[in-house]
């Protein structure tokens, strides 16, 4: 074959080859296609790549010879050299060249013989990588020719475009898998923070919270305990994303359900932290500050587990920083004890709860917004209710800040005794306790991951033994109350593990009732009916557990969006207690 | 939850503890599946000993169901060990006590198989 039919024929082949590259767009598979047609149509022994990393200013290789991962500064060596200046490099006798560096030889064991060595150009002249080819196979001494270096620069600046195609490509898939990650965490955190204030006679509620572009961990809530005590919590969660706002939605529902059976705030925060410590996720933990108001005696108790102190503001301007021996924050060591501190409100005391976003709120100069401009901002409106208070501090904070890209969540929650005391005509034997005291009703949130299931049925089944329910009763009903989660898991949110499911447990009429709202798809109810009981299927037979145990099972879809599963049990007689 | 199988010649002993429930009665099934299902199944026969079962919901007795259908395909057979107070109830309700093999121990269970 005449030489230029030779070349006529790589061609073809390098067009072949520049159409097969532009079609990948995974890299470590071009990475490997790209070596593998320069060593096949250079008819050389082997092939390295090595890419350009513009932050170290080194060249490296995930494949070059099958080696894992190797990098050494632009300028070093042949390949280095290359980077460096874009010209080509050929070396027809490798041991006779000064710039050839045989350690990689006594290492491998390889022998190069020959090298040709040529810059990945970008159209734009961008040196993005360099391509090297050793030893061209032949018989007698053979060496690269001019038109190999023709050919291997051609097939170098279609590798170049595709490696920059596909870097480019795999950048926009992990930007998009981080925004859905962001959302997913948007959406788990806001519909696990409160949906409304709570209402209580002779205070006033204000809450506020405003996301950082990240996400970050802050979160509030309100715990109704009984007609005259509400917990709040005030917590910041280490670290941001999709993990810390599971572990926020997970804190949550601890608190809920703890604050159930336990009533001072420092042991509260004892077995949360102990719950938190064994789970020890990923090192994180979290700090916080844990309220219970009592309306009626108009007096808060409180502890903290590494958290800003609360703020106490007098009506006449006058303020005190409201700190406490701190504990360390939760999620770190178990078996720690925490301290508590209980101080009374007097008519037009407020009393502020913030994270380190308030704080550290910072405007164009860096400055930190601080505890001083705090108190400033709410002397001023000392006077004012507590919806006045908020938004004055809120002004004057965001006049601090400025254009500033915010960069941590801005959270507080901010309550306040009114002037006159209310007058209570209220039972004064109503505990807050199980069974329940007067109003008779627990309400707790979960998300929707099968990983809460355990811990709703050992909170489910400690409030039947208080009921005097019998233990095969207790089972069973449990049980039920566990299938009906699942069902709405597997059916309303199709195994959206982020979704919320809220519940409320209430006795009325000699009866318990256990009610699971979701906000995910509505089943016909039509459909819903325990199926044969040949017919196994999980779904169907979770179903029948249902009506099996519970004497009433009610499904409520009216509600515009989503399900009220009402679940009725009769209280066991008083007979029966022992 | 624990799972605990374990291959004596073609029967496959399966001892679970703890909660079975939806978000851990997958474990159960792969665990087991390798031995029971695919053309030449391994184990010809599989006993489940549930002493140590402190809760099983539906998901749970999923799992069995799919055991004791696959194994039956390959002429195998199934059974159930020492159920603990949980397991009988969630049996009986699910009537699943109406056509498993039930026995008081895991010696009475292998006997015979």
């Amino acid at each position: 074959m005449a030489e230029k039919e030779i070349k006529n024929e790589r061609l073809m082949v390098l067009l072949e080859v520049g159409r097969r590259l532009a079609s990948n767009m995974d890299l470590d598979s071009l990475l490997e296609l790209i070596i593998e047609q320069a060593t096949h149509v250079m008819d050389a022994d082997r092939s390295s790549l090595f890419l350009v990393d513009k932050t170290t200013s080194e060249l490296w290789s995930k494949i070059a010879q099958g080696a894992s991962e190797i990098r050494f500064p632009i300028g070093k060596g042949i390949a280095g050299y290359v980077a460096q200046t874009g010209e080509i490099i050929n070396i027809p006798d490798a041991y006779a060249d000064p710039r050839f560096n045989p350690a990689v030889d006594k290492q491998t064991g390889y022998h190069t013989k020959t090298i040709l060595c040529v810059p990945l150009k970008k159209t734009d002249g961008e040196t993005v990588g360099v391509i090297q080819v050793l030893n061209k196979k032949g018989t007698k001494k053979v060496v690269f020719t001019n038109d190999d270096e023709e050919i291997l620069l051609a097939l170098a600046g279609q590798a170049a475009v595709a490696i920059t195609n596909a870097i480019y490509h795999r950048e926009v898939l992990a930007k998009q898998k981080m925004e859905r990650d962001l959302q997913i965490a948007k959406s788990v955190q806001e519909s696990f923070l409160p949906q409304e204030l709570p209402t209580r006679k002779g205070f006033q509620f204000e809450a506020y919270y405003n996301a950082a572009q990240e996400v970050g961990g802050d979160f509030y809530d309100f715990i109704p305990l009984s007609e005259d005590q509400l917990g709040i919590v005030m917590g910041d969660v280490s670290g941001k994303g999709v993990p810390a706002a599971l572990f926020m939605a997970r804190l949550m529902s601890d608190f809920r359900f703890i604050s159930l059976t336990e009533s001072e705030p420092k042991d509260i925060l004892t077995k949360v932290n102990d719950l938190l410590s064994k789970r020890s996720q990923r090192g994180m933990f979290v700090t916080l500050v844990f309220v219970i108001l009592d309306t009626l005696k108009r007096r808060i108790t409180f502890s903290s587990a590494g958290h800003l102190p609360p703020l106490l503001m007098h009506e006449n301007g006058r303020s005190h920083l409201l700190e406490l021996e701190s504990g360390i924050p939760l999620g770190i060591a178990e078996g720690r004890e925490f301290s508590q501190d209980s101080v009374p409100l007097e008519g037009g005391d407020s009393i502020l709860l913030y994270t380190d976003g308030l704080m550290e709120a910072r405007n164009a100069k860096e400055e930190q917004f601080g505890i001083q401009k705090i108190l400033e901002a709410m002397a001023k409106k000392s006077k004012s209710n507590a919806h006045i208070m908020t938004k004055y501090l809120l002004d004057v904070v965001n006049n601090f800040v400025g254009d500033t890209p915010q960069h941590d969540d801005l959270t507080f929650v901010l309550f306040k005794a009114d002037k006159s005391k209310p007058t209570s005509k209220k039972d004064k034997t109503a505990s807050r306790r199980p069974g329940f005291g007067k109003s008779q009703s627990i309400g707790i949130s979960v998300p929707s991951d099968p990983k809460f299931l355990s811990l709703i049925r050992k909170n489910v089944d400690s409030i039947l033994g208080d009921l005097n329910f019998v233990e095969a009763d207790r089972r069973k009903i449990v049980l039920a109350v566990d299938e009906a989660t699942s069902n709405v898991i597997k059916y309303s949110y199709k195994g959206d593990l982020t979704k919320r499911i809220d519940f409320m447990i209430e006795m009325a009429g000699g009866n318990i009732l256990f009610k699971i709202r979701d906000y995910g798809e509505t089943p016909d109810v039509e459909k819903i009916k325990p199926r044969e009981i040949k017919d196994l299927r999980p779904g169907g037979l979770g179903t029948h557990f249902l009506r099996e145990v519970m004497d009433d099972v009610q499904y409520d879809t009216s509600l515009g969006v989503g399900t009220l599963l009402t679940l009725t049990k009769k209280l066991p007689n008083r007979e029966n207690k022992s | 939850m624990k799972i605990d199988a374990n291959l004596n010649g073609a029967i496959l002993v399966v001892k679970l503890e703890g909660e079975i429930d939806m978000s851990s009665s997958g474990q159960v099934w792969d665990a087991v599946a390798p031995y029971v299902d695919g053309k030449k199944p391994k184990a010809k026969a599989c006993v489940y000993e549930l002493s140590k079962v402190t809760y099983m919901d539906s998901s749970g007795i999923a799992t069995l169901v799919r055991t004791w259908q696959t194994i039956k395909k390959s002429g195998g057979k199934m059974r159930i060990a020492a159920p603990s107070p949980s397991v009988k109830d969630v049996f009986e309700l699910a009537h699943v006590n109406e056509i498993f093999e039930i026995f008081p121990t895991i010696e009475a269970a292998v006997a015979g198989l």
